[in-house]
C-alpha cells in the first residue's frame, strides 16, 4: 500500500512520505490491491492488539465457544457484533491513515551540546475525513526514540507541524530517523504501525566552548602595517565581482553585471584594519594522546573560526598538511566546520610549517592549537599565547 | 493551513466520557427488568444514583478514598453472602454485576474502569439476552455497540490528547451540558456524522451477514447458564387447576404462542390441549398420581422424537413458538407423529393422554414443528376400549405404577370416580342424570344432553362465583342459577357425565387465536385460555372433545373439515400488538430458529434467487429488444416520425442545455458551498483542464495557437490558485480551453501531415 524511500531534498526537508504520496496516482487493480493488501499487509505494516484488543479477542473466543457448546443465535449475534468492530476498528483506522503523509525538516546549524529543533510536516489530503491519534517515533542517532502524538484534530485538506527538541551528544554525522508511525484509533483495539525508513542526515558540529583571550598577549594587540588588507571584508573599496552565493545580502548585488552576465554578481570589498590570522588545526595522534584533549582543541577552533570571522580578522583556515582555505564568506568557516565535525587524530605527523597557499604566498599570524597541560587547550599565535580553554 | 472547526478539548472529551458511561451503565442495568431476576434494591439503587452522579459529576469527588478502597471487597462480600443465601448462582451474579456497574458509574473513571464498565453492561446484555430471547435483545445490543463504540472513541482520542505530556484535564467535572452540546454540534461535520451512521450500518450488516455465514454445527450439550438458575412456572398451567385458575389466566393478553401453520391445514376450532385432568377434588380437577406416572420421559436430550401416531403424517406442519412463563406442557391439538425442537430438550410423553411435557418450565422461547397432527377432536384410545370391554389390552398397565404413600399398585384409571363424598351430593347428581335423561347411547350424545341442559340453567361470565353452603361447589354451582365460566361448566359436565356412568375429563388448554396476517400464523394469547372436557365415547372408541361452555361448539364434529374452512372462524390482527407480534414471529423464526439446516436453506434460496433473477434479467432485456427490433420494423408513419424525432430532440437538447447552463450552475453551487479550506470543485476543474492545456502548450512553442493557449492557461491558474475575486468567469475559461484545445490539435495534425 504505502512505500517507503526516503530522500532529502536541498531545503532541510526529506519529501512528502506517507501512506500515499502527494500527486501519486495508482494504477488499475485497486480492489485487487487493496483486498490483497488487508490479507497479506505489506512488510513494514504492523498490527498487533492491544490489552483491550486481546480482551475483546478473548471476550470474543468465551463467547464463540458458548455459542458452538449450546447452539444459542443471541450468542451467535453477539459473536458475530464482536467481530464486526473489529473489521471496523481495522476499516476506521485505515481510513484514519490514508492519504496522510509526512516530511522530515532538521534545519541546520548543528552543535553539540546544543537543542536544536527537528519538525514534522503532516498533510492530510483526503477529500472528508479528518485524522486523529497518529503517533511519530523519531530517533536521534543512537539515543532512544522520542514519541509525540498528534494530539489535533486534522481535518481533511489541512497541515499542521510538530516539532521535537533533539540535543546531540558529540560533533560527528547524525542521523535523524522517523522510525514508525503509529496509531490507536478508533477504539484501541489494535495498535497499527507504519515502519518508516524516513531520515535526515546532519552534521554536528564541535561544540562552542568558552574560552580566556589573553589579551595581555602581545599577538592580539599586533597592528598591521596600516595598508589595506587584500581580502573581503567590509570595506570602502572594492576588491572584486564574485558570483553570488545563498546568504549574500541583496545589496550587494552588481545589478548592471548581473545584466550582462546573465547571472547574478555581487560586489566584495576590502577589509580594513587588523591583520587577519590563519587558523592551523593539526590532528597528529602525537600531540593529542588525550581524546578529551581532542575534542576541546577542535571545540575550541571551532568557536574561534566563528569569533574571528564576525571580527573580520580570519583569514584562512588549514587542517593539518592541507592546502589553506582562504576565508571570504561564511560558507568558508561552515566548509571548515564541517570538517572539524568529521575530524579524527591521525597517525601521521604533521608537518611544522604552514603549508604553503596556491598562491605560493607565506602566511604570518598562523594560530596554532597546543596541548596545555594534561586537560587544556591552548591557542598560539605565532608562538604567542593568545587564548586558552 | 489550520483547522477551520473547532475541536473539543480534553476536559470536554472527558466530559462527553463520562456522559456516555452512566448513559451506557443505565442502558445495560435496565435490560435486567427484562429478565425474572430479583434485582429490585440493586436496580432501583443503581436507577437513581446514577443519572444523578452522571449528571453532577463533582459528587464522584465527594467520595472519599477509603470508600474506594472497600468498595470492591465489600461488593465481593455481598455477592459471596447473596449465593450462599439464595444457593442460586446467576441471580447473584446479576446483582454482582449490577453493583459492580453502579459503583463504576458513580465513581471516576480512566481508561481500565472504561473498559471494566463496557465488560460488565456487555456481561448484563447477553445475559439478558441469553434468558429472555426477545426481539428486545436487538435494541439492546445496537445501543450498547453504539454507547461502547462511542465511549471507546473518546477514550482513544482522549488519550492521545493527554499523551507525552500533553494536554492537562483539570476541572472536568464542572460541566455544563448545555455548554457542551453546543460545542458538540460546533465541532460536528454533518458529513463525518452522516458517514458514522453509515459505518454503523455497515457494523449492523456485517454482522447480519457473519451471523448468516458463521458456520454451525451441532454440540448437544447443555446450556451452561441454564444450569445456574432453578427454574420455576411464573405463571399459567400446572398439574393442579383450582377453580379460576384458568380465568386468572385470561386476564393476561399477552401472547402465549404463536403458530406457523399452512391455512388449509387449520381446523375450524382450534382446541390446543396442555393438561387433561381426571382427579376431581373440591379445589378444582388435577392431573391424578397414575396419569403422572404414565409419562415416559426420555433418557436424554434429543431435538426430534417420535409421537402416538405412527406413520401418518397428514394435517400439515405446524410449527409452534412457545412463550416462557406459559407452562412445561406443551399445547397440542391430538396424537402427533413427530415433534422436532429447534434446540436439545429432554421431553416426557403420554402416549395414552397424548400429552408432552418438557423436563423443566422453559426460560426462553422453545421453538418446536409437529409433523401429522391430528386436528379432529377425538382422542382415540384402544387399550382404555379394551379394558372398558373386560378385555386385556396389547400393553399390560405397567406395574412401576405404585402410590407414592402407600406403596401399593395403582389401578389403571377409569375416569370414573366422582370425588364427591357427600351421599346428599351424590343422590342430587343422580336426580340430574335422570332429568337429563340418562345414558341411552354413547358418551357424545349424553354429553350433547347435559351441556345444552348446562346452558339452559347458567350464563356465561367471566366473573362468576359458587354460591356458599355445605357439600361439593360444583354441585351447589349445579343447583344455582349462577352463571359460570369454562370450568365451572366443564367441570359441571364430567361429574354429571360420571354420575351417569359416563367415563369423562378435565382438559385445559387455549381456544383458538387469531389470524395474523403480517406472520401468516395463528397468535394465541394467554386470554385464549380455555378449560373443556372429553368424554368417552364406546361406539368411537375415542375420547371425543365437549366444550360446554355457552357459544363454543358442544361436541366435535365427526365429519372432516373441507380444506382451509377453519380460517372462517379466524379473525384478522391488524393492531400494532399484531404488527409487534408478527415482527417477533420473525425473530424467532429467522433469528432465533436459526440452524445449519437453515444455512443450507438459504443458501439454496440464495442460488435460487440468483439464478432465476439472472434468468429474468435475460428475458427482459431480450424482450426489449425484440420489442424495439419489432418496433424499428413496423411501418413507419408522419406520427410515428414526428413522435420519435420529438424524443431525440428532447434527448439532444438536455444534453445540450445541462453542458450549456446546467453544469455551470452545478458546479457554482458546489463550490459556493464549498467554505475555505474545503475541496472547491471549481479548483478541481481547472487543475483538470491545465494538466492538459500544459501539456498541449508544450507541443506548440510558437505561434497563434501557443499565444491563446498561454491566455487560457494563465485564466486556469488564476482560477485554480487564484482569489476568488480576481477569477475570470470560469464555465467561459473552460469552453474557450475546450475550444483551444481542439484548434492546437488540429493545428498539429496540420503539421504531421
Amino acid at each position: 500500500m504505502e512505500s517507503f524511500t526516503p530522500s532529502t531534498s536541498s531545503a532541510g526537508y526529506t519529501e512528502w512520505q506517507g501512506s500515499l504520496r502527494i500527486g501519486q496516482r495508482r494504477s488499475g487493480h485497486r480492489w485487487r490491491r487493496l483486498l490483497w493488501a488487508m490479507l497479506y499487509p505489506p512488510r513494514s505494516h504492523r498490527i498487533m492488539p492491544t490489552i483491550t484488543g486481546v480482551l475483546l479477542i478473548i471476550v470474543s473466543m468465551g463467547i464463540g465457544m458458548a455459542a458452538y457448546n449450546t447452539a444459542n443465535n443471541i450468542l451467535f449475534i453477539t459473536l458475530s457484533l464482536l467481530l464486526s468492530c473489529l473489521v471496523l476498528s481495522g476499516v476506521m483506522s485505515w481510513l484514519n491513515m490514508r492519504r496522510v503523509t509526512w516530511r522530515l525538516q532538521a534545519a541546520g546549524p548543528w552543535r553539540a551540546g546544543q537543542a536544536q529543533t527537528v519538525s514534522l510536516e503532516l498533510r492530510n489530503s483526503k477529500m472528508l475525513l479528518p485524522t486523529y491519534g497518529l503517533w511519530f517515533d523519531i530517533a536521534a542517532g543512537k539515543a532512544r526514540e522520542v514519541r509525540r502524538h498528534l494530539r489535533i484534530r486534522l481535518d481533511s485538506g489541512m497541515e499542521t507541524r510538530m516539532e521535537w527538541p533533539v540535543v546531540p551528544e558529540r560533533r560527528g554525522p547524525l542521523t535523524i530517523h522517523l522510525r514508525g508511525v503509529g496509531s490507536l484509533f478508533p477504539f484501541g483495539f489494535l495498535r497499527k504501525t507504519l515502519a518508516s525508513e524516513l531520515a535526515r542526515e546532519v552534521l554536528v558540529w564541535p561544540a562552542p566552548v568558552e574560552y580566556r583571550r589573553h589579551s595581555d598577549g602581545a599577538a592580539w594587540r599586533e597592528q598591521s602595517s596600516g595598508g589595506r588588507v587584500n581580502r573581503s571584508g567590509s570595506g570602502d573599496d572594492l576588491l572584486a565581482l564574485r558570483r553570488y552565493s545563498p546568504g549574500d545580502s541583496p545589496r550587494l548585488v552588481n545589478w548592471k553585471a548581473s545584466a550582462r552576465l546573465q547571472h547574478l554578481m555581487v560586489r566584495q570589498f576590502s577589509a580594513e584594519g587588523l591583520e587577519g590570522f590563519t587558523l592551523w588545526v593539526r590532528t597528529d595522534a602525537v600531540r593529542w594522546p588525550r581524546a578529551e584533549q581532542f575534542e576541546l582543541a577542535l571545540s575550541l577552533a571551532a568557536t574561534l573560526a566563528e569569533d574571528l570571522f564576525q571580527m573580520e580578522r580570519l583569514q584562512a583556515l588549514v587542517i593539518d598538511n592541507e592546502p589553506p582555505l582562504p576565508v571570504r564568506r561564511m560558507r568558508d568557516v561552515e566548509t571548515f566546520l564541517d570538517r572539524l565535525a568529521l575530524l579524527e587524530p591521525k597517525a601521521i605527523e604533521a608537518t611544522a610549517v604552514l603549508p604553503v597557499g596556491a598562491h605560493g604566498e607565506a602566511r604570518r599570524r598562523v594560530m596554532v592549537l597546543e596541548p596545555q597541560g594534561s586537560r587544556g587547550v591552548a591557542a598560539m599565535i605565532d608562538g604567542k599565547l593568545a587564548a586558552t580553554a | 493551513m489550520e483547522n477551520s472547526r473547532p475541536q473539543l478539548n480534553l476536559a470536554e472529551l472527558t466530559q462527553l466520557r463520562w456522559l456516555l458511561g452512566g448513559l451506557l451503565g443505565l442502558l445495560s442495568a435496565w435490560t435486567v427488568f427484562y429478565m425474572e431476576v430479583d434485582a429490585l434494591v440493586a436496580l432501583t439503587m443503581l436507577t437513581l444514583s446514577v443519572p444523578v452522579f452522571t449528571l453532577y459529576p463533582r459528587l464522584s469527588k465527594l467520595l472519599p478514598k477509603w470508600a474506594h478502597l472497600l468498595a470492591f471487597p465489600f461488593i465481593v462480600t455481598l455477592f459471596a453472602f447473596d449465593w450462599w443465601q439464595g444457593g442460586e448462582a446467576l441471580p447473584a451474579m446479576i446483582r454482582l454485576d449490577l453493583m459492580l456497574l453502579g459503583y463504576r458509574c458513580v465513581a471516576p473513571r480512566g481508561r481500565r474502569e472504561d473498559l471494566q464498565l463496557i465488560l460488565l453492561s456487555l456481561f448484563a446484555v447477553v445475559v439478558t439476552g441469553v434468558f429472555t430471547v426477545s426481539i428486545i435483545f436487538v435494541i439492546q445490543i445496537l445501543l450498547f455497540t453504539a454507547c461502547s463504540l462511542g465511549l471507546l472513541l473518546a477514550v482513544t482520542i482522549s488519550d492521545s490528547r493527554a499523551g507525552d505530556g500533553g494536554e492537562e484535564c483539570s476541572g472536568w467535572e464542572r460541566c455544563r451540558w448545555r455548554e457542551l452540546a453546543r460545542r458538540l454540534r460546533e465541532v460536528s461535520d454533518w458529513r463525518v456524522v452522516a458517514l458514522g451512521v453509515a459505518l454503523f450500518g455497515g457494523v449492523v450488516g456485517l454482522t447480519v451477514v457473519l451471523f448468516l455465514a458463521i458456520p454451525r454445527f451441532e454440540i448437544s450439550n447443555s446450556l451452561f447458564i441454564d444450569q445456574l438458575t432453578s427454574s420455576k412456572s411464573l405463571t399459567g398451567f400446572t398439574d393442579n387447576v383450582r377453580f379460576g385458575d384458568v380465568t386468572s389466566i385470561q386476564e393476561d393478553t399477552s401472547m402465549a404462542f404463536a403458530v406457523d401453520v399452512a391455512p388449509e391445514s387449520v381446523p375450524s376450532e382450534p382446541y390446543w390441549r396442555m393438561l387433561v385432568l381426571d382427579e376431581y377434588t373440591t379445589e378444582g380437577f388435577r392431573m391424578s398420581q397414575v396419569m403422572s406416572q404414565d409419562f415416559i420421559t426420555s433418557s436424554e436430550r434429543m431435538t426430534s422424537y417420535l409421537g402416538p401416531r405412527r406413520g401418518d403424517f397428514s394435517g400439515g406442519v405446524w410449527t409452534v413458538f412457545y412463550q416462557p412463563g406459559v407452562s412445561r406442557y406443551l399445547p397440542l391439538l391430538g396424537a402427533f407423529t413427530q415433534i422436532t425442537f429447534s434446540e436439545p430438550h429432554t421431553l416426557a410423553q403420554n402416549r395414552e393422554l397424548h400429552l408432552a411435557r418438557l423436563a423443566t418450565d422453559p426460560s426462553k422461547v422453545v421453538g418446536y414443528r409437529i409433523e401429522g397432527m391430528d386436528t379432529s377432536g377425538f382422542i382415540p384410545d384402544r387399550d382404555f376400549a379394551l379394558r372398558r370391554a373386560g378385555k386385556e389390552p396389547e400393553e399390560t398397565w405397567p406395574m412401576h405404577r405404585h402410590n407414592h404413600n402407600t406403596e401399593e399398585m395403582l389401578p389403571p384409571p377409569t375416569f370414573l370416580d366422582l370425588g364427591v363424598s357427600r351421599p346428599e351430593d351424590i343422590a342430587r347428581l343422580a336426580g340430574w342424570v335422570e332429568e337429563i335423561g340418562g345414558r341411552r347411547e354413547g358418551g357424545a350424545d349424553l354429553a350433547r344432553r347435559v351441556g345444552t341442559w348446562l346452558q339452559e340453567r347458567h350464563f356465561y361470565s367471566l366473573h362468576s362465583s359458587i354460591p356458599p353452603g355445605l357439600g361439593d361447589p360444583l354441585v351447589r354451582w349445579i343447583a344455582s342459577s349462577e352463571p359460570g365460566h369454562c370450568e365451572l361448566f366443564a367441570g359441571a359436565l364430567v361429574v354429571l357425565a360420571r354420575a351417569a356412568g359416563v367415563p369423562a375429563r378435565l382438559v385445559t388448554g387455549f381456544k383458538g387465536g387469531a389470524w395474523n396476517p403480517l406472520s401468516g400464523g395463528i397468535r394465541v394469547r394467554n386470554s385464549d385460555a380455555h378449560a373443556w372436557c372429553e368424554v368417552w365415547d364406546d361406539a368411537e372408541e375415542s375420547w371425543v372433545r365437549v366444550d360446554p361452555t355457552p357459544g363454543a361448539v358442544l361436541i366435535a364434529s365427526t365429519l372432516p373439515a373441507a380444506a382451509g374452512s377453519g380460517m372462517a372462524n379466524f379473525t384478522e390482527d391488524n393492531s400494532w400488538a399484531a404488527r409487534f407480534d408478527g415482527m417477533r414471529i420473525f425473530w424467532y423464526r429467522r433469528v432465533v430458529s436459526f440452524d445449519s439446516s437453515s444455512q443450507v436453506s438459504l443458501l439454496r434460496t440464495s442460488k435460487d434467487v440468483v439464478q432465476s433473477s439472472a434468468v429474468e434479467a435475460r428475458d427482459w432485456l431480450e424482450g426489449r429488444v425484440e420489442s424495439l427490433v419489432s418496433w424499428l420494423r413496423a411501418p413507419w408513419s408522419w406520427t410515428r416520425y414526428l413522435s420519435f424525432m420529438s424524443a431525440l430532440a428532447f434527448a439532444v437538447s438536455s444534453i445540450v442545455l445541462w453542458r450549456r447552463y446546467g453544469r455551470a450552475w452545478w458546479l457554482g453551487w458546489c463550490s459556493r458551498r464549498a467554505g475555505a479550506g474545503r475541496r472547491d470543485p471549481l479548483r478541481v476543474e481547472a487543475a483538470r483542464w491545465l494538466v492538459k492545456v500544459e501539456a498541449a502548450t508544450a507541443g506548440t512553442e510558437t505561434g497563434r495557437s501557443h499565444s491563446a493557449l498561454s491566455q487560457v492557461r494563465e485564466d486556469l491558474l488564476r482560477l485554480r490558485f487564484g482569489d476568488r475575486q480576481t477569477w475570470p468567469e470560469p464555465m467561459e475559461v473552460f469552453r474557450t480551453a475546450q475550444r483551444e484545445l481542439r484548434k492546437a490539435q488540429r493545428d498539429r495534425r496540420y503539421r504531421q501531415a
